[in-house]
């Protein structure tokens, strides 16, 4: 898959996970790689930006195997964040889908 | 490339950040690491599914609106400072070669003072110069004005003629005077140095032989007379400079007074002159 939609539409589907239930890295990265196949290079990097800008926040918590994991939970800033990303790709996805369709392709 | 090279690596490559910041990425790495292993993974498929650790890191320093050409940067400095270290070390010369650099900043500093001295010395000898030749102007000028006064007042003309030359030499020559006492101090300053260079020089190989001397009469050799004639030499050198020194100093605070009195002088000389004429 082109390179440039996968990194546009990471941070949308990074958002919804955690907005589902809080994650930790590992279980992030295997529930994005279920939608979009994904290097764990990008993922981190992107989970480290959206908490600098205060759309995550992030809270350790003992596992019962290895050392404490640390968790990402969506902020209320990042919830807006993720409906506005949203509403972009809604909007996105329809006037491609609708062009496409226009030019003959479905 | 395994886990800890990798770690190194890239803790290397995110110095700029925190510490807290960097020991925090580098846990969630090495955890994920360690959970694909156990998934099944071996150690080097793990890490290459990071993909290239020059774009993991930009990704990661752009998180932070980090440059990461930056960090880049620095560490090839620091690595070409390193490697001037290490050849510093191997040679082992590291301070010869501070000595050597300070001595030579300080002749540069010795020699810059010097061409600053011979340029105020040039300078001061073409005032003087200057100021001979604007005496006799002076009292040229003198003579003209005192002519055209002279040219109303008929009368002990000719008397005033010679009073007023007689005056008029008479400030030359004491102008002159002090141009003269001037001249001879320029003199006395170059010569003081010509002198002081060889006594400089003498001072300085006498105080280095005294040294060796010192050395050898330790270690036992029979120069005890050297020793002592090296000590007189020295010490007599030193002698002599500080006298030759003290001589130009001296002579500094008197050119101040030659030239105060100088100044003053001329204000005499010209009150005298507006006083003859309001006379008249």
């Amino acid at each position: 898959m082109n390179v440039q939609f996968k990194k546009g539409v990471l941070e949308l589907i990074v958002l919804v996970a955690v907005n589902k239930k809080d994650m930790y890295g590992y279980e992030l990265v295997a529930e994005v790689s279920r939608v979009v196949d994904v290097n764990e290079g990008t993922i981190y990097p992107l989970l480290k930006r959206l908490t600098n800008e205060h759309y995550f926040e992030t809270y350790l918590r003992e596992s019962t195997e290895g050392p404490p994991r640390k968790y990402y939970h969506l902020t209320a800033s990042g919830k807006l964040y993720m409906i506005q990303l949203e509403n972009e790709w809604n909007n996105l996805q329809i006037g491609v889908n609708s062009f496409l369709k226009e030019h003959g392709y479905e | 490339m395994n886990k800890s090279e990798f770690l190194n690596e890239l803790e290397k490559r995110i110095r700029v950040l925190e510490k807290d910041e960097i020991k925090d990425i580098l846990a969630e790495y090495s955890q994920h690491i360690e959970m694909r292993i156990e998934s099944g993974l071996s150690e080097a498929d793990a890490i290459k599914d990071f993909g290239s650790i020059d774009e993991l890191t930009a990704e990661i320093l752009e998180a932070y609106h980090v440059n990461p050409e930056y960090e880049r940067e620095t560490e090839n400095f620091e690595t070409l400072e390193k490697s001037i270290k290490g050849s510093e070390k191997r040679k082992g010369c590291a301070p010869l070669v501070g000595i050597l650099v300070a001595m030579w900043i300080w002749i540069k500093k010795l020699l810059i003072g010097a061409k600053n001295g011979f340029k105020k010395l040039i300078e001061n000898i073409k005032k003087l110069f200057n100021k001979l030749f604007g005496a006799f102007k002076k009292s040229e000028k003198k003579v003209e004005a005192s002519e055209k006064t002279q040219r109303t007042e008929l009368t002990e003309v000719k008397n005033y003629k010679t009073n007023n030359r007689k005056q008029i030499f008479k400030g030359a020559k004491e102008r002159c005077k002090g141009e003269f006492k001037k001249l001879t101090y320029t003199c006395l300053v170059i010569l003081v140095i010509l002198c002081l260079l060889p006594v400089a020089v003498v001072g300085i190989a006498s105080i280095f032989a005294f040294g060796f001397s010192i050395v050898f009469l330790i270690q036992g050799y029979p120069v005890i007379g050297i020793f002592i004639i090296l000590l007189g030499l020295a010490v007599s050198s030193i002698a002599i400079g500080g006298l030759l020194i003290s001589l130009i100093t001296k002579t500094k605070n008197e050119e101040t007074e030659i030239c105060e009195q100088e100044i003053d002088d001329e204000t005499d000389d010209l009150d005298e002159f507006r006083g003859e004429d309001e006379y008249k």
